[in-house]
């Protein structure tokens, strides 16, 4: 079962100073979902549109494919450190 | 104290790994070695499959160098190599043209989902270790 991650957390700049994020991402899942099932129509449309130009299939699989995408960042740690400054973005 | 463990711990006394790595590398030693795993084909097959990405980039122990440490799950690969799968015929055509005129002969077109699977999973062995002084880069999966 695949579940999109539910927490973010940001931390770049040097010690002492910087900018810190840590963002609850499950309080986006409901709205995410809403706004998923209101746009389904739209995209359904617009891929039937662009299906004569090849465009169709991409458009009505790119949906399943960027959620797939997001619940796949899952896991990701990015952590550099170069003396006293640091970029580290964990998703979790 | 067994001869894998003493080899460890040296390594991490020498400055050659650090203390993350000596801990997981312990951990490996450590697992339980009554286990009869049987033939070359069924230890593959008990593997268990690869989750992250590792790249870490270091300078030993001084936190003045630079320390990259990178971890990608390994589902980001899968999903952004299938991607491929939803590109149209004429924008796939010119990405072989492209990869043409470099010189691979790719046709992306043709790759299937059970060949990128078999791809992630071959993976699951490779580990690059450069060591340069006390610069280090490492690439493995885990």
């Amino acid at each position: 079962m695949m579940w999109p991650p539910s927490l973010l957390r940001i931390r770049i700049g040097n010690s002492g100073h910087g900018f810190r994020l840590w963002l609850p991402l499950f309080l986006v899942w409901p709205p995410a979902l809403l706004m998923a099932l209101c746009l389904f129509p739209l995209v359904l449309l617009l891929s039937l549109l662009l299906w004569p130009l090849g465009w169709g299939r991409t458009m009505l699989l790119s949906g399943p494919w960027f959620f797939r995408m997001f619940c796949a960042l899952r896991g990701l740690l990015i952590d550099v450190k170069s003396g006293t400054s640091q970029v580290y973005i964990a998703v979790k | 104290m067994t001869e894998n463990r003493k080899q460890v711990l040296d390594m991490l006394a020498q400055g050659k790994i650090t203390v993350e790595e000596a801990e997981r590398l312990l951990s490996l030693v450590e697992q339980p070695s009554g286990v009869d795993y049987g033939t070359a084909e069924t230890k593959d097959a008990r593997k268990p499959a690869p989750k992250y990405l590792r790249v870490v980039i270091g300078g030993g122990d001084d936190p003045q160098t630079e320390h990259v440490n990178i971890r990608v799950p390994m589902g980001l690969i899968r999903a952004g190599v299938r991607l491929a799968s939803l590109l149209p015929n004429d924008a796939t055509s010119k990405v072989n043209d492209k990869l043409k005129e470099k010189g691979i002969g790719i046709d992306i077109g043709k790759i299937k989902p059970e060949d990128l699977e078999e791809l992630v999973d071959q993976l699951s062995d490779l580990q690059v270790d450069i060591q340069d002084g006390k610069e280090t880069v490492r690439v493995y999966v885990e």
